[in-house]
């Protein structure tokens, strides 16, 4: 299977880089599936499971918001946050999704909604992500 | 009385060999902290890079226009602030708190409104003790940033500035030159400005669903990572003028340390010399 070379950058570190045979994540338009040799594209990541296919076999990882971008072969999606399955602090995030449902129902002011709903998705992916390991 | 004040010079040296042991301390605890901030600051830069380039091809690759690019004539500016959780760093704080007092004071100058977002113990205090309109606190956070605090930070600016709260955004933090000299530096961070227009790639790109909403969908990590450098960029500022003011600190309490015991040692021969002086006189007065 063509492969195609993928670079997944944090703030705080390179977090993957190697070659790839595809890689599914979501963007605001709904899933999108990258395999090799596909055009020029960049898009805005939302919370989501992030599939990285090496070897036939796939690799999940929890990534908070960002941007993918196709080029010449090249896949680079920078973003603030991303963890393997088997690297999600369960506890941290079961205690994020319960203050943001606080807040939630607080309903203080539409921002602070808004953030909390942002943080929910955020911890709900995680979760997710974690327990389908 | 020599003995008396010889009793005093050995007080005065155990108090400054003591302090010289923190000053000492300190300074070998601000060069660690220094050398793995440096290390922080280096590994974020290809995640800017990364998103400011694709920001300069999108409005290379289109005449877009969006509401971050815009400039507007509200006049209203929030200062974000970067200063330090802690003092004994020489000038560090001052310089960069007298910045930010000052562009304060001129955009209130020229009519304008200013709202003051502190980031760092020190700067909260500052303008907690004077009349400015402090809307947002963080502090203690430099140390331990994580990604997380920094996406809430960008979050709430890119909230505020498309609802209007204020049209110009801009940010008060220390750069680190080299190990020697740190400067205070002001940047403009919203509306976007000084994008590279000249194009980088030659492929026509996708952009889904549209230039715009990238473009703006990217604003909260480009403001988040520009603010997370510029925390790191000021962490390690502090380390470094703390380790320089607390190594002249070291450096004059060796000093003095020299000084104080020339003094004691005179004092001591000027007793010895005296006692001998006492002798040799009781000596010659029986024979």
């Amino acid at each position: 299977m063509n492969s195609f070379n993928l670079k997944i950058m944090t703030p705080e570190k390179v977090f993957f880089e190697g070659e790839t045979e595809q890689v599914i994540v979501k963007t605001t338009t709904g899933d999108i599936g990258i395999c090799a040799n596909h055009v020029p594209y960049v898009a805005n990541i939302v919370p989501s499971p992030l599939k990285v296919k090496k070897d036939g076999e796939f690799r999940v990882a929890a990534i908070t918001t960002g941007l993918v971008s196709v080029n010449a072969n090249e896949v680079t999606i920078v973003t603030p946050a991303v963890e393997w399955d088997d690297e999600i602090d369960v506890v941290r995030a079961q205690k994020a999704k319960e203050l943001a449902e606080l807040k939630i129902k607080q309903h203080e002011s539409d921002k602070e909604f808004k953030r909390a709903e942002q943080k929910l998705m955020r911890a709900m992916n995680r979760l997710v992500v974690a327990k389908r390991r | 009385m020599a003995t008396a004040n010889m009793k005093d010079v050995k007080r005065r040296i155990k108090s400054v060999e003591s302090t010289m042991q923190i000053t000492k301390a300190m300074q070998l605890v601000a060069s660690s902290k220094l050398r793995r901030a440096k290390d922080r600051a280096v590994a974020a830069q290809p995640f800017f890079q990364t998103l400011y380039n694709t920001m300069c091809d999108i409005s290379a690759d289109y005449s877009f226009t969006s509401v971050f690019t815009k400039k507007k004539f509200l006049n209203s500016t929030l200062l974000v602030v970067i200063a330090g959780d802690r003092g004994l760093a020489g000038g560090f704080n001052h310089n960069v708190l007298k910045m930010a007092q000052e562009e304060a004071d001129r955009i209130l100058e020229t009519g304008g409104t200013c709202h003051i977002m502190a980031i760092g113990r020190k700067a909260v205090e500052f303008f907690e003790k004077r009349n400015y309109d402090l809307t947002d606190r963080y502090p203690g956070i430099a140390e331990t940033i994580t990604t997380d605090d920094m996406m809430d930070i960008a979050e709430i600016i890119v909230e505020r500035f498309r609802s209007r709260d204020f049209d110009k955004v801009e940010l008060i933090y220390t750069t680190f030159v080299s190990a020697m000299t740190q400067e205070p530096m002001k940047l403009q961070i919203l509306p976007v400005e000084n994008l590279d227009k000249a194009k980088k790639t030659q492929a026509v790109t996708i952009y889904d669903p549209s230039p715009e909403e990238v473009f703006d969908g990217m604003i909260p990590e480009y403001i988040g990572g520009m603010l997370y450098s510029a925390i790191l960029d000021s962490y390690a500022s502090e380390q470094a003028s703390r380790r320089t003011a607390m190594e002249s600190a070291t450096d004059n309490a060796g000093e003095m340390i020299d000084k104080l015991s020339l003094l004691y040692n005179r004092a001591r021969q000027a007793q010895i010399t005296q006692e001998i002086t006492e002798i040799s006189s009781a000596s010659i007065g029986r024979d």
